[in-house]
């Protein structure tokens, strides 16, 4: 049996195990949009705690992040500056927001947010904000396990076919089966992630150069400078703390209002898995550690790949390492792809349905009706994400970068619906428009801000700012369910 | 601008300092975390 036939079968048995665990969850779900979307709000502790995890962590971490290792050095600690407190804010959000889906039927963030101030417009707003952020996302995805595929056969899959062909099983086990679906492949991406992570992040160090302290000895010696924060920026001049300041503290304050990670409140099956899966987070967190020793491994390799955030495929292909140890890497890069794809298609076919068509547009569907019309839309989700990836190539990380940060300005909106007795819904959505321009602009022309920070400190304080001022000038309008609505998110619930 | 924490040098476990006292605020969140759970988990109660 050649290298190449083993890479390949081990790849190919992980990816018909994903398919398996997809499509076979334990339990059913109602034949609804809440067992759909939010899993009957029955899930417990072990899936919910590696669906968050996978969630965020995947995607980014498993290519972004020995990426930022080896061409930024330093930077790339502000990766995990950022995970050790971006999660903590939920143990506060989590359990109320989880409260008022319990009590009003919310499955998604934008819904909660139009409910309590009876302006449907503002989950239209936030779902198309959403849509034009999760379709480069799960683009770049795909793009990432046709990357994969291609290297690990040597190129007789093209990238294209090999994409088409990882998340057509995606599609398989999100159509069958949702939340859970998401939910139990995730868990069986986590822990292969999780042990891969750590086994290689050990092991290549030691095969390439005597171990972990030599290596970090060698590139102190040959690229003094290097590993000291603030590092460099993404064309290898020098980063400045103000924008590695500004980079983690945006960071922290949009982490928990992704729309992704955040609807996962409404699956939580109580308030103290929600809780504890938040105090867990930072054991998940810890496996961004390997991970940078893996980029850092890069740095003092004798060839470079086209892009950083290849770097660790192409040490791992070209390292000579044994094709098991090659193999059970692709798979976990395909693990790592899938796991936030999956979540990433999911959310945005449910909110497209249920923030889009249901709430803003006022199309109301029954629930059979509705949980076809999503397994519709994602369909149509991972085909349009399919074709930007498959046209635009290199750009789409540029293209991410305008569509994927104006997500933070959700903040603020969500912690006035949440706490703020006096917030409006003029004021709520006058921030939310005014906080992403902002941060499209300054994103789009960073010359023009007055300090070199990061383009979210901006949107956020103009958000802020016309929250707090469009809210004490406008009263509440008659619709607005402000008092029933903070009375249900103050009572607690097991 | 020299910060306390970055630097390379003394490397702790063979890691930079730098990436080891990130590591450090990590435990030290999750325990904070961990105490503090149990104890308001105990109160709920």
């Amino acid at each position: 049996v050649s290298d190449g036939t083993i890479v390949l079968l081990i790849a190919g048995a992980y990816l018909g195990a994903s398919l398996l665990v997809g499509v076979l969850p334990g339990r059913k779900t109602s034949d609804s949009a809440e067992g759909f979307v939010a899993g009957d709000r029955a899930l417990g502790g072990v899936v919910m705690y590696f669906i968050t995890g996978a969630t965020i962590f995947s995607a980014f971490a498993f290519l972004g992040a020995p990426g930022w290792a080896y061409s930024r050095g330093g930077a790339s600690i502000y990766i995990l500056a950022y995970g050790i407190l971006g999660f903590v804010p939920f143990y506060v959000l989590g359990p109320r927001a989880a409260r008022l889906g319990k009590r009003f039927g919310f499955v998604t963030q934008a819904e909660m947010v139009a409910h309590r101030f009876g302006a449907s417009w503002i989950a239209g707003v936030m779902a198309l904000v959403s849509i034009i952020a999760f379709v480069p996302y799960l683009a770049l995805q795909i793009t990432g396990a046709g990357y994969v595929v291609e290297a690990m056969t040597s190129g007789a899959v093209p990238s294209k076919v090999g994409g088409l062909l990882v998340y057509g099983v995606v599609l398989l086990y999100v159509m069958k089966s949702g939340v859970l679906g998401v939910g139990w492949t995730n868990t069986l991406q986590g822990v292969f992630m999780l042990s891969l992570a750590w086994g290689l992040g050990l092991y290549l160090p030691e095969k390439l150069y005597g171990g972990i302290g030599p290596m970090f000895e060698r590139i102190a010696e040959e690229r003094p400078g290097f590993l000291e924060p603030p590092g460099l920026d993404a064309s290898g001049a020098p980063w400045t703390w103000p924008m590695y300041t500004s980079s983690v503290l945006i960071s922290i304050a949009g982490f928990s209002v992704f729309p992704h990670l955040f609807m996962k409140a409404f699956s939580a099956k109580s308030e103290r898995t929600l809780r504890r899966t938040v105090v867990l987070y930072p054991t998940f967190q810890l496996f961004v550690v390997p991970l940078l020793i893996l980029g850092f491994a890069g740095v003092l390799f004798a060839s470079a790949p086209e892009r950083p955030d290849q770097i660790l495929p192409h040490v791992i292909l070209n390292a000579g390492v044994s094709p098991i140890i090659a193999g059970l890497f692709c798979a976990g890069a395909l693990a790592a792809s899938m796991s936030s794809g999956d979540a990433i298609a999911h959310a945005a076919a449910s909110i497209a349905v249920r923030d889009g068509w249901i709430t803003a547009l006022k199309r109301p569907l029954d629930a059979h009706g509705e949980r076809r019309a999503i397994r519709g839309v994602l369909v149509a989700v991972v085909i349009a994400a399919y074709v930007v990836s498959a046209i635009y190539e290199g750009s789409v990380v540029k293209l991410l970068l305008f569509a994927y940060g104006p997500i933070v300005q959700f903040a603020p909106a969500i912690y006035a619906t949440l706490f703020w007795r006096r917030a409006t819904g003029a004021g709520v959505g006058a921030g939310l428009a005014l906080g992403v321009a902002v941060n499209v602009l300054f994103a789009w022309q960073p010359s023009l801000a007055p300090f070199a920070v990061h383009e979210g400190v901006y949107g956020l304080a103009a958000n802020v700012a016309a929250l707090v001022l469009v809210s004490l000038a406008t009263r509440a309008r008659a619709e607005d369910r402000s008092t029933e609505f903070l009375a249900a998110a103050d009572e607690p619930s097991p | 601008m020299k910060l306390f924490a970055a630097r390379v040098e003394p490397r702790i476990l063979g890691l930079p300092f730098a990436l080891a006292w990130m590591i450090g605020w990590t435990v030290a969140t999750f325990a904070v975390l961990a105490v503090y759970h149990t104890l308001a988990e105990r109160e709920r109660a």
